[in-house]
């Protein structure tokens, strides 16, 4: 039989599997790019977490880069806004950031988002 | 067409010969790649996850921390909700000594994170946060009588040729030669008892200290070559000088080159084109500022507005160079051997291995929190 083709049904066949083929292939990569898409908006969120967050952590969570300040709240940020926190928003599910007035001046801080308990 | 005898037909030429062959391997390699694209996002997403989640485990200890009163950190386990995080506050003593806290952070996804954090008796001065500072903060009180002796360490060498190479009148007071060498130093704080020099030549002088440290000299300083700093720790020179230590038999009429002096390179270097000179280190300097030699210097730079020379070159260029990448948070961190102000607070958070590692402590009221299944 395959001695015997191509034939009609073969290449409609052949057609119909190379069309599924690059659909799902497609699908694969879209969601690829939407998987990369978001990872890169939440990077640039965290990177400007790091921006903003003074005082920072040490060990081995990353760092601002030599010669980069962190930012307090109103500090101008030529990259989001000015210190703002909304640029923030969906970083952390079910909690918000935001500025925490404390005695040592202004820390950043978690706030739940909904109903309190 | 003949064939040869004994040679076999090609049999995987079926692979090629069928369009529904070729379609169904074409099919394959596209799903390999995309499915390999996918799992390559999907890493992307799980670091991205779990860098997340550290940040947000931070901010949740730091967000307790900073609202529970410092004293009360000290005198027993706290726990306390935030949204759907359980965080749990707990008396540390650091290793190197002093109070801490440490804080065990439980997430919703079950994962826990946890951090130590010393208590600082207030914050640093302002000047450590900045890469330029005109005041010349002070030292906390007998942070001489309890700081390392230079005699002491073998970092330090005593030579007593140096000051006259370079100097034609040579120097009031000893001379110590920093060399390159792994500053292991029992305290935080090493008092120089004279002048410091590193030793003009071509090959930088590398220090690798494991914690901050603090030289303070109480003669001048003398940075004949670049200082590079490795390792953990941040250098801070203190060039404080000091009138007590110059020798109370000087001669009538010598002349008295000061103490608390800062000087970069040498003529010599200058004119020889020599390159800049890299200070790692974070400088403070009570007394005069020359430079004669082009420098970066990539700590904090503290000192007072009068009595600098040579900072700016003959057309006004700057000849040091300030970049401010070494600093420390004065709000949130120690500087070793300066006064501090302000009220006590949490320093800034270190990760820790989470303590369900070793022994917990019995009637804690975290085995309460966690022990038992949390209703969510």
């Amino acid at each position: 039989m395959i001695r015997r083709f191509p034939d009609l049904l073969e290449r409609t066949l052949a057609g119909g599997v190379l069309a599924c083929g690059m659909a799902v292939s497609f699908w694969l990569q879209w969601d690829a790019a939407w998987l990369d898409r978001h990872v890169t908006a939440r990077g640039a969120q965290l990177d400007h977490l790091h921006t903003m967050a003074a005082p920072r952590c040490v060990g081995h969570l990353p760092r601002l880069p030599h010669g980069v300040r962190g930012l307090g709240p109103g500090v101008p940020d030529a990259g989001v806004g000015a210190g703002s926190t909304s640029a923030l928003a969906g970083v952390f599910p079910g909690h918000r950031v935001v500025w925490l007035d404390t005695p040592v001046g202004p820390v950043l801080g978690l706030e739940p988002m909904g109903p309190k308990p | 067409m003949t064939r040869r005898r004994g040679r076999r037909p090609v049999r995987w030429a079926w692979l090629l010969d069928s369009p529904l062959v070729l379609a169904t391997w074409i099919t394959v390699v596209l799903g390999a790649w995309s499915l390999a694209r996918v799992g390559e996002s999907l890493g992307h997403v799980a670091r991205m996850q779990t860098a997340a989640e550290a940040e947000f485990a931070r901010l949740a200890a730091d967000t307790v921390l900073m609202q529970v009163e410092p004293r009360a950190l000290l005198v027993a386990p706290q726990s306390h909700r935030l949204g759907e995080v359980f965080v749990g506050v707990s008396p540390f003593e650091e290793p190197e000594g002093g109070a801490g806290v440490f804080v065990d952070v439980r997430l919703a996804t079950g994962r826990d994170h946890s951090f130590v954090a010393p208590l600082l008796p207030g914050a640093a001065p302002k000047g450590f946060g900045c890469a330029r500072s005109w005041q010349v903060p002070g030292l906390a009180a007998g942070v001489l009588a309890s700081a390392v002796h230079a005699e002491d360490l073998v970092a330090f060498r005593r030579d007593e040729t140096i000051a006259l190479m370079h100097r034609p009148g040579g120097t009031d007071l000893a001379d110590f030669v920093l060399d390159s060498t792994a500053l292991d130093c029992p305290r935080e704080v090493v008092v120089v008892p004279g002048h410091l020099w590193t030793e003009p030549g071509a090959v930088p002088v590398v220090v690798r200290i494991a914690r901050d440290t603090t030289i303070l000299v109480r003669g001048n300083c003398y940075l004949g070559q670049s200082l590079v700093v490795e390792g953990n720790g941040r250098l801070v020179l203190a060039v404080v000088g000091d009138a007590a230590v110059l020798p109370a038999n000087r001669g009538e009429g010598e002349p008295l080159e000061g103490v608390g002096r800062l000087q970069f390179g040498f003529r010599a270097a200058r004119a020889a084109g020599g390159q800049p000179l890299q200070c790692d280190a974070t400088l403070v300097v009570a007394g005069e500022v020359v430079v004669e030699q082009p420098a970066i210097v990539t700590g904090a730079f503290l000192a007072a507005a009068a009595g600098r020379r040579g900072e700016s070159g003959p057309t006004g260029s700057p000849r040091l160079e300030l970049r401010g990448e070494r600093l420390f948070e004065p709000t949130r961190e120690r500087v070793p051997g300066f006064a501090v102000s302000g009220p006590p607070r949490p320093g800034l958070l270190r990760i820790a291995a989470p303590r369900s590692a070793g022994p917990a402590p019995e009637n804690s009221p975290e085995l309460a929190l966690y022990g038992a299944p949390l209703g969510r």
